[in-house]
């Protein structure tokens, strides 16, 4: 398996769970989960973020930031939720399938 | 590499593959995600490095911003049928006008069956065309020269050919008329291709040419057209005659080859599409009245069944080409997957 595929399938469901958490603007999300995922492209985590508009699981408006620039603020939309809810049980069976096999 | 060629390069890796609204709001964002870093203290290098090369960020974008599901491959197929025989059509007819201007011939209604199946083309994919369809003033200015450029070409054939038929009297604004009907057959079709993602913007000036250059070829019936009115008698007007077969003849051969250049460069990108057909027909159409000429048919003889066949015959065979290069790729494509 390539490098990094493992971490890309699960992009989506990370990106859309720190969204939920509270809005935040493309920068913010995107630091998010580059701490963590510390060798993922940038641009990978901008590109998750557009799919999940497209598919409006999340929506966009214009707000200010605390550094004064206005930007574009993310915040998740009741399709993401279910969505995110549905992966949230996968993520949870994946999990413990795994869990099983390794132990 | 610093913010403006790390924009100028990634936008180099979106434009024509996503509509032109989306490459400018990723380009956006990515002005942002610089200005950021900016304000944080990066350099433009180092917030280039963590964004990843152009070339891999704009792949991202374009895997995880492409329409998901399957193919529907019949759903796809069918209009694709109809623009490929419309597209044939209007290149064979363009070069026909004379054959039914100034005559209340049955054939003359023909001109108006290009516009049925366009009109079915956009019914089954008019809703996505339009939801799709965001080009900038650029690719609107050109796309307003290919017209043009067709409409001009068109009206030139149909005047210089109907001077052959009827050179004392004929009917501009039929003629006028025909025009307007292809440049609209044509102007549907644009909205087809740019609806796909505005990735084929480029062919649309690319095929006004072409259909240009094939104007031209129409145009050197000119030279029989003045032999046979004027130069009765002259033993050099047969030259004239050849003058017009051959260069007309050879001016098809060019727009052959454009044509089939033009579908080089589709297939390179995506063999299974709507363009790409449409252009193999424009070739094949072409290619027809290539064939017409060797064949040395009448063309004044309509009921010559073999002059109304052979456009048939070659769209036939280029269409089975496409076909076995279309499954070859797509079969290569999902062995490397």
């Amino acid at each position: 398996m390539e490098k990094g595929q493992m971490k890309k399938g699960v992009l989506e469901f990370c990106v859309l769970h720190v969204v939920s958490k509270k809005d935040m603007y493309g920068y913010e999300i995107m630091r998010t989960v580059t701490d963590v995922f510390t060798d993922i492209n940038e641009s990978t985590v901008y590109a998750v973020l557009r799919r999940l508009h497209a598919d409006k699981y999340t929506e966009s408006y214009t707000g200010e930031t605390s550094a004064g620039p206005r930007r574009k603020y993310y915040r998740i939309t009741p399709e993401g939720k279910a969505a995110l809810e549905n992966m949230m049980s996968e993520w949870q069976e994946l999990l413990s399938a795994v869990e099983k096999l390794l132990s | 590499m610093n913010r403006k060629q790390y924009i100028r390069a990634l936008e180099a890796g979106l434009r024509f593959r996503l509509p032109a609204e989306e490459v400018t709001e990723i380009l956006e964002e990515i002005a942002e995600r610089f200005e950021d870093g900016a304000a944080e203290g990066a350099t433009e290098d180092v917030i280039c490095a963590e964004l990843g090369s152009p070339s891999v960020a704009a792949a991202e974008f374009l895997q995880r911003t492409a329409v998901p599901g399957k193919t529907d491959i019949l759903r796809r197929v069918l209009p694709a049928a109809i623009s490929l025989l419309i597209t044939g059509l209007f290149v064979y007819w363009s070069g026909n006008l004379r054959y039914s201007i100034g005559a209340m011939r049955p054939s003359a209604i023909a001109f108006l069956l290009p516009i049925v199946p366009w009109l079915i083309l956009l019914l089954t994919e008019g809703k996505k065309c339009v939801k799709n369809l965001r080009i900038g003033p650029a690719d609107r200015a050109m796309a307003l020269c290919a017209l043009l450029l067709t409409g001009a070409g068109i009206f030139c054939v149909g005047l210089i050919n109907e001077a052959r038929r009827s050179p004392d009297s004929y009917d501009l604004l039929y003629m006028l008329l025909c025009t307007a009907l292809m440049v609209g057959a044509m102007a549907a079709w644009a909205v087809s291709v740019c609806s796909h993602g505005g990735k084929y913007l480029l062919l649309l000036p690319a095929s006004g040419a072409a259909a240009a250059i094939w104007a031209a070829a129409e145009s050197f019936d000119f030279f029989d057209a003045y032999a046979f009115n004027f130069m009765d008698g002259d033993p050099k007007a047969k030259y004239y005659g050849y003058a017009g077969e051959y260069l007309g003849a050879f001016t098809r051969l060019i727009f052959v080859l454009s044509a089939l250049c033009l579908i080089c460069a589709v297939i390179r990108r995506d063999a299974f599409s709507l363009p790409t057909l449409s252009l193999l027909l424009g070739c094949c159409g072409g290619m027809s009245n290539v064939f017409f000429y060797l064949r040395r048919l009448d063309p004044m003889d309509m009921n010559a069944p073999a002059c109304n066949i052979s456009v048939f015959i070659p769209g036939i065979i280029s269409a089975a080409v496409w076909l076995a290069v279309t499954l070859i790729i797509r079969g290569r494509k999902n062995s490397v997957e």
